[in-house]
């Protein structure tokens, strides 16, 4: 209730700065601009025994009953600039979370100097930049597909951080340097999981049509996930290397990430590539993703002597997804994906009781959707 | 009769010389008379949010020379630039390309910023402006 009222209260702030914009250009020179994005993506799938899910903290997945709720959002942007120093960002989203429900949360709120050329410190809710495309992974119409690879990218669902954060960038003969160092504690996915003490630092390097990236995230992580288990505290560390090609015809994209824990609970490792190419208006697109235990997870507890485990060695699965992207205009795109996983990821998969997975799943899916920017 | 498939040529003629004209309209990248020009790697980076070290400036969505600069220029269409700017605005990373109502509101906004880069059709270029490369 208390998050709503926050939100709500920053929702009507956006609004209010957005029909107050004319008025400041007219009068102060201040800058506002307000903008948003949306996706409305369907979902069905043919096993009714497990639910596909786009984030671990979804408590509803999609099944064989038509599903509206796990990828569609709604985002909200709104951005003043008081000089070409100081300027203060906000953005909310309502999506599917920890329930059924599209509570609209604070993403973003921060204030931002840019006083120096290259340089960017900003204070306040940043966003938490731990893989390739972190930061616009909610921004349906600026990925090819319908989603970011689930099983990859649930890895790591924490997306911001109240903290502070520094951006630089330089240009270097032809390559084009940003470098991001962040700093905060985790905003909650969830009422069972609590991310504290996030240090992020990342380099990305663009020449041409190539860009090249290494992320780096640690932190300290309660999870209270399974009833009657004791809480399980660990220290993480979260590497990403990245790769993208787009010349603008044909595009691929392959991200490796990996996650060491301390005691070693959630050890897990991923991988995915995408490849597509433009063909005037249709894209077509593939997915490859992967992801395993990394080494083995010890015990978190014991019951009757027999050891529980957050993840044992059988908790991997691939998917094959291949879709056709169609821009309606410059700011409507349609989606059509059909998605093939298997295995026993939790990241991808949640049984429709919550807890545990205890045995492997096929599951086919089909998505259709529409993406919009305003 | 005669005349009329004399003028029914002739007007076939001049449409195939105006769509020729039109799909190789040159476009002229420019700058301020005085001021350093970026390289043309840097200037695909700045038009792509990829660089911030000039201020670009557009012409308005569906303006046909808007869409041959960027298709010459980044090999995109109107719909992949969005997409393109989209991802960059909605991570706070950078605000899109300033948009000018025409060529002269370009050589005026070039002219009052050396940090400012923009492009016009190749006839409007004129002793205001220096131009950095021509696309065609």
């Amino acid at each position: 209730m208390k998050t709503s009222t926050r939100a709500l209260t920053a929702g009507l702030a956006l609004l209010g700065a957005g029909l107050l914009a004319p008025l400041a250009q007219a009068d102060t020179g201040i800058k506002t601009t307000f903008s948003g994005f949306g996706t409305l993506v369907g979902t069905i799938t043919d096993n009714d025994k497990v639910e596909l899910i786009s984030s671990p903290t979804q408590t509803k997945g999609a099944a064989k009953d038509f599903d509206l709720g796990m990828d569609s959002r709604l985002g909200l942007q709104g951005r003043v600039e008081f000089d070409p120093a100081w300027s203060v960002t906000g953005q909310l989203i309502a999506q599917r979370r920890t329930d059924k429900d599209f509570d609209p949360q604070v993403e973003w709120l921060f204030g931002q100097w840019s006083g120096v050329q290259g340089l960017d410190l900003r204070l306040g809710r940043v966003v938490l930049p731990a893989f390739l495309v972190s930061d616009s992974r909610f921004v349906s119409y600026a990925l090819p597909g319908v989603r970011v690879p689930t099983m990859v990218y649930g890895l790591f669902p924490v997306s911001s951080v109240d903290g502070g954060q520094a951006l630089y960038r330089q240009r270097t003969g032809a390559v084009n340097w940003t470098f991001t160092v962040s700093g905060g504690n985790g905003v909650r996915v969830s009422d069972t999981s609590e991310n504290a003490h996030l240090l992020q630092a990342s380099a990305l390097a663009e020449f041409g049509d190539w860009a090249l990236r290494y992320g780096y995230v640690q932190g300290a992580t309660t999870l209270d996930v399974l009833p009657g288990m004791p809480e399980v505290r660990f220290r993480e560390k979260f590497h990403n290397v990245a790769a993208q090609y787009d010349n603008g015809s044909v595009f691929a994209t392959a991200e490796y990430v990996m996650r060491t824990t301390d005691p070693q609970v959630l050890n897990m490792s991923g991988w995915y590539v995408t490849a597509g190419t433009r063909l005037g208006k249709w894209t077509p697109y593939a997915t490859v993703s992967h992801t395993a235990v990394a080494g083995d997870n010890e015990p978190i507890a014991y019951v009757m002597g027999f050891p529980v485990r957050l993840l044992t060695s059988a908790n991997k699965a691939k998917g094959v997804a291949a879709g056709l992207r169609y821009d309606v205009a410059t700011n409507v795109a349609l989606k059509a994906e059909y998605g093939h996983y298997d295995g026993r990821s939790p990241f991808a998969f949640r049984p429709p009781a919550g807890g545990l997975l205890t045995e492997d799943h096929t599951v086919n899916t089909l998505s259709l959707g529409l993406d919009f920017v305003f | 009769m005669h005349t009329f498939r004399i003028m029914k040529h002739t007007l076939i003629a001049l449409g195939l010389a105006a769509a020729a004209a039109g799909a190789s309209a040159q476009v002229a990248v420019v700058v301020g008379a005085g001021a350093t020009p970026p390289s043309k790697s840097q200037l695909e980076d700045l038009y792509l949010g990829k660089n911030f070290d000039y201020k670009p400036l557009d012409l308005a969505e569906g303006s046909a020379t808007r869409e041959a600069f960027y298709k010459k220029l980044t090999n995109r269409d109107a719909a992949q630039v969005k997409a393109t700017w989209s991802r960059i605005v909605f991570t706070g990373k950078g605000q899109p390309p300033a948009v000018q109502a025409d060529a002269a509101a370009v050589k005026k906004a070039v002219a009052a910023d050396p940090k400012a880069v923009g492009y016009i059709e190749k006839a409007a270029v004129d002793g205001s402006v220096k131009v950095v490369t021509t696309l065609d």
